[in-house]
C-alpha cells in the first residue's frame, strides 16, 4: 500500500521537474543582459564590433543558446520562423517591425535567410558584412514604419493567427534532458567548466549549514514549546510568544552581524576567525553562520510548534493520561508530542527550500560558500547554465522530500488513512 | 530524555570547537589577501576580463610585456626587450625577441611556437574565449624570425596602443596543451573557419584543461596549489623559477613571497574585522570611511600601513544627448554647475577623491589639461545657463517649448543597484536639482541590465565609474560618433566633427608633443560640450601589513603587487 | 486539574489591546502625515560648507539648531524623518502585501480543501470550451502583444476577439443550460500543482533574480512578493480545512441542505483563525525583514521609498553608528508586537 503510493508520488515528480525545466529555459532566454559579457568599465582599447560580435555569436553558438527552447513554438503568422536568431540583437524590434512593414512572412524570410546563409555557410565575416548592408535597408524600413508611411490596410487579422513550427530534437530543452540522462548538469557559460564541480562543494556546505540548524531549532523550539506546555505559566508563554514574534521582525543579516561582531572580533569577545583556513569546512567554522541561522529559523519553529500543541487542548486520552496519574512530562512525551508531530512534520518540509535561500545572507557574512552565493553570483554574471542546475536541484530536493514527508504524515498519523 | 541527550550533546560539541584555535598566520613569508567575490573564470583565456581572475592568473602565466609599477613604464616580462614597431601606410609590424632564459616549469625553453599556439588558441571556436578573442583580431598574420625565440606581428592598421595591446595576453605551453600539433596545419587566419565538429575533441581537452587550474604549469613563478571554491585560492612560489637569476638586476619581476593566499570575503564589514584581527595581510577598496576609521585607529596603524595612490578609476554623471531636453550643451553646462562634487568627495569618499576637471587624471601631469577649471557648484550660473538654453521658470518648474509642444524639464538618473556610492550620488544630486526646481527620480538597475539600456540608448542619466590607463588614448570606442549607433559603447551619443578628427588623430598619434596638444583640445572640446560630468578620481585605499616592503604603491590596476612584497629585515 | 484549561489564552480582559489598536493607529496617522509635512527627498547637509558636522551625528544631539532624536545618516539626512517616511513603505508593504496574501492563499486553500478533485461539479461540454477560451485569451491578449505592437492595428487585431469570444461564451450558456454530463472539477490537483511547482523555486533567490532583470519598486516588489508567497498560507490552511471537514458538523451541514459557502464561513473560517492570526503576524514580520534583506543584498527600493529595512541595511557601512540600527529596529519589534496583540483579540 505504502510502496505504492510512494510510487505513483515519486512517477509525478519527473513531468513536474519537465515544466519546471522549460519555464526556467523559457524565462532565462528571455532576460536581458546576456549580451553585455565584457566588463563595461574599463576604456583602454578599443574592441572592434565586428570582432565582438562574431565572438558572440561563437559563444552562443558553443553553450547551444542560438537553438530554439523546445520542440515546436508558436509564432504570429507574419513573422518568419529564422526571426529567433536574431533575438538577443540590440534591433530585434526593428526586425519584427521589418517582418511587420513587409506584412509577408515569405519576403522577410528572404531577407533574413540572407543572413543566416551567410552565418550558416560562409563564416562570421560574411555574415556580418551582410549584417551592415542590411543596416541601411532596415534603418530605412524602420523610419517608414515611424512615420507611417505604410497603410495598415494591407494588414489583416490573418496575420495574427498563430503558425507552429516544429524544431525536432535540435533543441536548448532536448539538449539540456538528455545530458541530465547522461548524468550531466552541463557546463557554465562562460568558464566551460562542469557546473556538478562547482555545485558539489557549494551543496555540501549549504546542506550541513542547513541540516544542523534545522535540526537544532526545530528541537529547541518543540523543546520550549513543550516545556511551556508542561508548565502552563501564563508570564513565561506571553514572554515566549513576544520574543519570538520580535525575533521574526529581526532582520537575519542584523543577527549575523551582530554575532560575528560579539564572537569573532577580536575587540570584544575574539573566539572564533572570521575565516577559517582549515583545508576543509571545519566544525568550528560552521558554529558562528549556524547559530546565526538558528537565530533566523528559531522564532517561526517555535511559534508553529506551540500552535500545535495548544491546538491539541484537552483531548480525551490526555484526560485519561492524567488520570493514570502519569506526570506531565510523561503525557508530553507520549501522547502530546506523538499528536502533534505529524502536522508539524509538513510545516518543517515546508520551510525547507526557505532555508536555501534564507542561508544566503549568512553565507554572504561567514563567508561561507553555499549554494545561495553560488546562485546570486550565477545571476548577475548570467550564467544560466548554473541558475538552471541549481534551480533544478533544489526543485528536486524539495519535490522529493514533500513526497516522503506527505508518506511519513500518512505512517506516523493513523488517523489519515483515506483522502 | 533522548531530548536533553541531544542538547548536551551540542554544548559539548559548541564547547569543544571554541577551544579549536585556528592557526591563521601560517608561514610569516604568506600574504593573505582578500577578494570580494571568488574569480568567476579562472583561465588564462576568458578570465582575461575578470579583474580578478587576472590577478591570480598573472602570477602562474607570463605575458610578453608588463607594467612596472615603480614608474609606471611598459617593461619586458617575456619579451628580451620591448618590441620593434616598423609603422608603413597600411600595416604594422612588431617585432618580439623573447628572453632566451624564459622557461616553462619542466624546463622547456619558452618559443615563438608558444606565443603562435596562443594566438590560435584566442582564434580557435568553441573554446571559452570568446572574452578575449575580439581584443586580438587586429594581428593578421604571423611570422617566425631567424631564431626560435624571434617572430613578428603583421598588423593592419596603425594606432598607439598596439604596442602594449600585441604583448598583453598569457603565453600557453604548446608542448603540453597540443602534443600532438593539431592545430599546426592550419595557419592563425584559417584558424577561425574550422569547422567545430573537426576540432571538437581537441577543444574538449583544452577546455577541461582550462578547467583545472591546479595543473597549470605556467612560466610564471607560482603554482596554484588549493581551490577551495568561493572560499580561497593559495598560490606557491616555484623552487627554481627562471627569473631568480635576474631579479636582481628587475626588480619589477622579483617574487619573494612563499605562498600567496586570496580570501573570499564578500561582505564589507566582515573584511574590516578580519583586517583588524590581522587575518588579512592586505585589503584594497577600502571604503572611505572606513579607511578613515583604520587611519585614527593607533591599534592599526601600528600593524598597518595605509596607502592612497591615486587611481586612474573616476565616476562621472552621463547625459544622453539624443535627447531634445539634453541636446543643448547650457542644459547640459547648467547640470554640471549643479553638481556639488566637493560635497561627494567629502562625504562619500572622505576626501580620498580629487575632482575631475576632464577624462585624464590631474594626476597625469603630462597629459591633464591643467587650464581647464571644474564646475564649481553654482546655482546663479545653472539658472542663467538654463535660460540661455530656452528654459523658463514658472511655478511648474522649467519648461520651453519644443515643436509646439511645451516641455518640461524633469530627469530620470539610472544606477547600478547595490552600488551605495552612487545611489548616495544621485539622492545628492536629487536634493540640488530640486532646489532651483529640477525634479530628478532615481532608478536602481541591475549591472547588465544597466548596460543593456546604455547601449539601447535608453537612458537621460546615468552614474557609472570607468577606468583607464595611463599609457593608452583611444576614445574611439566611447566617445566616436562610429560607435554612437545602437549596440556602440559611445552611450552619450557625443560627437562633433572636431573631436571626431582629434580622436581618430590620437589613435595613430606616435609624437608625445603632438598628442598632447590634441588630446588638450579635445579636453577643452569636452569640457565645453559636457556629455559627461566628470565628478572625481578616486584614489585607491589599500592597507597592507607592515611586516612587508611593497616593492611599489601605484595607480595602475589594484595599486600593488603581490608577488613583489619583501619581507621587512628586522 | 485545571489547568490545562489555562493554556487557553484568557484574553477577556486583554491589558495592552487598546494601546496596541492606538499605537498601530498613530503609527498610520503619522506616515501618512509625515508625507505631507516632511519633504522626503530632504537633506539637511549645508551644500556650501559640510566638512563632517552634519553626518552621522548621534542621537540626542542638535545639528544646525534642529534636535535629532534619533541621531542623523551618513548623508546628514535626519533619522527620525527617514524612520517617519519609511513607515509608509514598510507598513504597505508588509501589512498591505500579508492582507493581500491571506485572502488569496486563504481563498484558495479554502476551496482546494474543501471541494477537494470532485465537490465541484462541472459540465463536460462548459469545461472544453472554457479551457478552448482560456487558450484564445493567453494567446490573444497576452503573447501576442509581447510579440509584437499589435496597438498600432487597432481593427485587424479586434476583428476575430470580437467575433470569437462572444460566440463562446454563447456556447457556454448553450452547454451549462441543455447539456447533463458533468465531471468533477480537479480543483485540488490544479491548486497543489500550482503550490508545488512554485514552492520548488526557493523565493528569495526568484525575487532576485526577478529584481536583477527588472527594475525594482514598491509596485513591482509588492506584486513579486503577493504572487510567491500566497503558496504558504494556502497549504496550511488547506491542511487545517482537510482536518475540521472530517468534523461532523460540516457533514450535518451539508445534509442539512446549508450553501456550500455558508458552511465555509459559518464553521469553516471561525475553526482556523487562529492559524490565519499566526500567519499574518509572522508573514508581516517576514515580510519586513525580506525587505531589509533585499536592501542588503543590494537590489533593495529606490530612494524615492525609503523603508526600514534600507535604513537598517546602512548600518552596515557605518558600524559606529548603532542608532542606525537600533532605532528602526525596535520601530519594527514594536509594529510586529502591537499587531499580534490586536490580532489575537480579534478572534474573541
Amino acid at each position: 500500500m505504502i510502496l505504492r503510493l510512494l510510487c505513483s508520488r515519486f512517477l509525478i515528480i519527473f513531468p513536474t521537474l519537465g515544466l519546471l525545466i522549460l519555464i526556467l529555459l523559457l524565462v532565462l532566454n528571455n532576460t536581458p543582459g546576456i549580451r553585455q559579457m565584457q566588463e563595461q568599465n574599463v576604456f583602454d582599447r578599443y574592441v572592434d564590433p565586428l570582432a565582438a560580435e562574431a565572438a558572440f555569436q561563437s559563444f552562443q553558438q558553443r553553450n547551444s543558446l542560438d537553438l530554439p527552447v523546445f520542440y515546436y513554438s508558436i509564432l504570429p503568422a507574419i513573422f518568419p520562423d529564422t526571426l529567433r536568431y536574431l533575438s538577443s540583437h540590440p534591433d530585434f524590434t526593428a526586425f519584427k517591425k521589418l517582418a511587420v512593414l513587409y506584412h509577408d512572412r515569405q519576403k522577410t524570410k528572404e531577407v533574413l535567410d540572407v543572413l543566416l546563409a551567410l552565418k550558416l555557410n560562409e563564416g562570421k565575416k560574411a555574415y556580418i558584412a551582410a549584417m551592415q548592408a542590411l543596416e541601411a535597408e532596415r534603418v530605412n524600413s524602420a523610419k517608414a514604419y515611424d512615420n507611417a508611411v505604410i497603410s495598415t490596410a494591407n494588414i489583416r487579422w490573418q496575420h495574427f493567427l498563430p503558425r507552429f513550427i516544429w524544431h525536432g530534437s535540435h533543441n536548448q530543452f532536448h539538449v539540456f534532458c538528455s545530458n541530465l540522462f547522461q548524468g550531466t548538469l552541463g557546463q557554465s557559460y562562460f568558464s566551460g567548466k562542469p557546473v556538478s564541480r562547482l555545485l558539489a562543494p557549494a551543496l555540501k556546505n549549504s546542506v550541513w549549514l542547513g541540516a544542523m540548524a534545522l535540526l537544532i531549532s526545530w528541537l529547541l523550539a518543540i523543546m520550549l514549546a513543550g516545556w511551556l506546555w508542561v508548565n502552563k505559566s501564563q508570564r513565561a508563554i506571553r514572554l515566549a510568544n513576544a520574543l519570538a514574534y520580535t525575533g521574526q521582525a529581526i532582520p537575519g543579516f542584523l543577527l549575523a552581524l551582530l554575532l560575528m561582531i560579539i564572537f569573532a572580533d577580536q575587540r570584544f569577545l575574539g573566539w572564533f576567525p572570521i575565516i577559517t583556513i582549515g583545508y576543509d569546512i571545519t566544525f568550528s567554522s560552521l558554529v558562528l553562520p549556524c547559530l546565526a541561522l538558528v537565530g533566523i529559523v528559531f522564532p517561526y519553529a517555535f511559534l508553529q510548534s506551540f500552535r500545535a500543541f495548544q491546538e491539541l487542548g484537552e483531548e480525551d486520552y490526555i484526560k485519561t493520561a492524567r488520570a493514570k496519574g502519569l506526570s506531565e512530562w510523561q503525557i508530553w512525551y507520549h501522547h502530546a508530542l506523538k499528536n502533534a508531530f505529524p502536522p508539524l512534520l509538513t510545516i518543517i518540509t515546508g520551510a525547507l527550500p526557505a532555508m536555501v535561500s534564507g542561508a544566503i545572507v549568512v553565507e554572504i557574512i561567514f563567508s561561507l560558500p553555499g549554494t545561495g552565493r553560488l546562485l546570486a553570483d550565477a545571476i548577475m554574471m548570467r550564467d544560466y547554465a548554473i541558475v538552471l542546475a541549481i534551480t533544478l536541484v533544489i526543485g528536486t530536493f524539495t519535490l522529493v522530500v514533500n513526497v516522503l514527508a506527505d508518506v511519513g504524515y500518512r505512517l506516523l498519523d493513523p488517523r489519515v488513512q483515506y483522502g | 530524555m533522548t531530548f536533553k541527550k541531544v542538547i548536551l550533546l551540542s554544548v559539548a560539541l559548541f564547547a569543544y570547537a571554541c577551544n579549536q584555535s585556528d592557526d591563521i598566520g601560517g608561514n610569516e613569508n604568506t600574504v593573505v589577501s582578500r577578494f570580494e567575490k571568488g574569480p568567476n573564470i579562472l583561465s588564462p583565456l576568458n578570465g582575461y576580463s575578470d579583474r580578478i581572475s587576472n590577478q591570480i592568473i598573472s602570477l602562474v602565466f607570463q605575458s610578453l610585456l608588463t607594467v612596472d609599477y615603480r614608474d609606471g613604464q611598459i617593461k619586458p616580462l617575456l619579451a628580451q626587450d620591448n618590441p620593434q614597431l616598423i609603422v608603413t601606410d597600411s600595416s604594422t609590424i612588431i617585432q618580439y625577441q623573447l628572453r632566451p632564459e624564459a622557461r616553462w616549469g619542466d624546463g622547456t625553453p619558452v618559443t615563438a611556437e608558444d606565443v603562435l599556439f596562443t594566438l590560435k588558441l584566442i582564434r580557435l571556436e568553441g573554446i571559452p574565449n570568446e572574452l578575449i578573442s575580439p581584443y586580438f583580431s587586429f594581428i593578421r598574420e604571423f611570422r617566425l624570425g631567424e631564431s626560435a625565440q624571434q617572430f613578428k606581428f603583421h598588423c593592419e592598421g596603425y594606432s598607439s596602443g598596439m604596442e602594449l595591446a600585441s604583448g598583453d595576453f598569457y603565453v600557453l605551453p604548446k608542448h603540453l596543451l597540443d602534443p600532438e600539433q593539431v592545430l599546426d596545419p592550419y595557419s592563425l587566419a584559417e584558424i577561425s573557419s574550422i569547422p567545430a565538429e573537426e576540432s571538437a575533441s581537441f577543444s574538449s581537452f583544452i577546455t577541461n584543461y582550462l578547467n583545472n587550474p591546479e595543473g597549470f604549469a605556467g612560466s610564471g613563478a607560482y603554482t596554484i596549489q588549493t581551490i577551495e571554491e568561493g572560499r580561497r585560492i593559495a598560490l606557491k612560489r616555484k623552487e627554481n623559477h627562471w627569473l631568480n637569476e635576474l631579479s636582481s638586476s628587475l626588480p619589477y619581476l622579483a617574487s619573494y613571497p612563499e605562498e600567496i593566499n586570496f580570501l573570499i570575503i564578500p561582505d564589507i564589514a566582515a573584511a574590516l574585522t578580519a583586517l583588524r584581527n590581522e587575518e588579512l595581510d592586505v585589503m584594497d577598496n577600502i571604503p572611505g570611511n572606513a579607511f578613515k576609521r583604520l587611519k585614527s585607529s593607533e591599534a592599526v596603524q601600528e600593524q598597518f600601513e595605509l596607502y592612497t595612490p591615486e587611481s586612474h578609476q573616476f565616476r562621472y554623471i552621463g547625459l544622453n544627448t539624443r535627447l531634445s531636453k539634453l541636446s543643448d550643451s547650457n542644459t547640459r553646462k547648467a547640470l554640471a554647475f549643479l553638481t556639488d562634487v566637493q560635497s561627494m568627495i567629502d562625504i562619500l569618499e572622505e576626501g580620498y577623491a580629487k575632482v575631475a576637471t576632464s577624462i585624464i587624471s590631474p594626476d597625469n601631469e603630462k597629459m591633464h589639461h591643467a587650464a581647464l577649471k571644474a564646475y564649481i557648484f553654482n546655482q546663479d550660473s545653472a539658472k542663467h545657463y538654463l535660460q540661455a538654453a530656452g528654459w523658463s521658470f514658472d511655478d511648474q518648474g522649467w519648461s520651453k517649448i519644443v515643436e509646439g509642444q511645451k516641455q518640461y524639464l524633469n530627469l530620470s538618473l539610472l544606477y547600478r543597484s547595490g552600488n551605495n556610492i552612487d545611489e548616495d550620488i544621485g539622492i545628492m544630486l536629487q536634493q540640488s536639482l530640486r532646489q532651483i526646481g529640477i525634479p530628478l527620480s532615481l532608478k536602481a538597475v541591475e549591472n547588465k541590465l544597466m548596460s543593456d539600456r546604455l547601449r539601447n540608448h535608453d537612458f537621460e542619466l546615468f552614474v557609472r565609474s570607468l577606468t583607464g590607463n595611463p599609457f593608452v588614448f583611444n576614445f574611439k570606442g566611447i566617445l566616436h560618433s562610429e560607435s554612437a549607433q545602437k549596440g556602440g559603447a559611445n552611450y552619450t551619443g557625443f560627437s562633433t566633427q572636431e573631436s571626431d578628427s582629434l580622436v581618430d588623430a590620437m589613435v595613430v598619434a606616435s609624437e608625445a608633443a603632438a598628442l598632447k596638444a590634441q588630446l588638450s583640445r579635445f579636453q577643452e572640446i569636452m569640457h565645453e560640450e559636457i556629455p559627461m560630468i566628470f565628478l572625481y578620481f578616486e584614489q585607491h585605499r589599500i592597507a597592507i601589513h607592515r611586516r612587508f616592503d611593497p616593492y611599489a604603491i601605484s595607480g595602475i590596476n589594484q595599486g600593488y603587487q603581490l608577488q613583489t612584497f619583501k619581507l621587512k629585515e628586522e | 486539574m485545571g489547568k490545562g484549561r489555562q493554556l487557553e489564552y484568557r484574553w477577556k480582559k486583554p491589558p495592552g489591546t487598546w494601546w496596541s489598536v492606538g499605537y498601530l493607529l498613530a503609527l498610520c496617522i503619522m506616515s501618512v502625515l509625515t508625507h505631507l509635512l516632511i519633504d522626503p527627498v530632504s537633506i539637511s547637509y549645508n551644500a556650501q560648507n559640510t566638512m563632517g558636522s552634519t553626518i552621522l551625528q548621534p542621537p540626542f544631539s542638535t545639528v544646525n539648531g534642529i534636535f535629532m532624536w534619533a541621531g542623523t545618516d551618513h548623508l546628514g539626512r535626519n533619522v527620525f524623518h527617514s524612520l517617519m517616511l519609511s513607515l509608509r513603505t514598510s507598513l504597505l508593504m508588509s501589512i498591505g502585501g500579508m492582507m493581500m496574501i491571506l485572502i488569496i492563499g486563504t481563498l484558495l486553500g479554502l476551496l482546494s480543501g474543501y471541494f477537494n478533485n470532485k465537490g465541484l461539479r462541472i459540465k463536460s461540454w462548459t469545461s472544453f470550451l472554457a479551457l478552448i477560451l482560456f487558450f484564445f485569451v493567453a494567446y490573444w491578449f497576452v503573447y501576442l502583444p509581447l510579440q509584437m505592437p499589435v496597438g498600432d492595428f487597432l481593427w485587424p487585431w479586434l476583428q476575430p476577439a470580437l467575433i470569437f469570444i462572444p460566440l463562446c461564451i454563447f456556447f457556454i450558456w448553450l452547454s451549462e443550460k441543455y447539456t447533463h454530463s458533468a465531471v468533477g472539477f480537479p480543483l485540488d490537483h490544479l491548486i497543489l500543482k500550482t503550490i508545488e511547482i512554485l514552492s520548488a523555486f526557493p523565493f528569495l533567490l526568484l525575487i532576485l533574480a526577478f529584481l536583477s532583470f527588472f527594475e525594482p519598486s514598491l509596485s513591482t516588489v509588492m506584486v513579486l512578493i503577493i504572487g510567491l508567497y500566497w503558496t504558504e498560507p494556502a497549504r496550511l490552511v488547506r491542511g487545517q480545512v482537510i482536518k475540521i471537514r472530517e468534523n461532523n458538523f460540516v457533514a450535518s451541514g451539508r445534509a442539512l441542505g446549508f450553501p456550500h459557502f455558508r458552511i465555509m464561513y459559518k464553521h469553516i473560517l471561525p475553526e482556523i483563525l487562529p492559524l490565519l492570526v499566526i500567519v499574518f503576524c509572522t508573514g508581516v514580520a517576514s515580510l519586513i525583514m525580506l525587505e531589509a534583506t533585499l536592501s542588503y543584498l543590494g537590489i533593495g527600493m529606490p530612494p524615492e521609498s525609503p523603508s526600514l529595512g534600507k535604513i537598517i541595511s546602512s548600518w552596515r557601512f557605518n558600524v559606529e553608528a548603532w542608532w542606525l540600527a537600533v532605532f528602526p529596529a525596535i520601530l519594527l519589534c514594536s509594529i510586529v508586537l502591537a499587531l499580534k496583540n490586536v490580532s489575537t483579540n480579534i478572534r474573541q
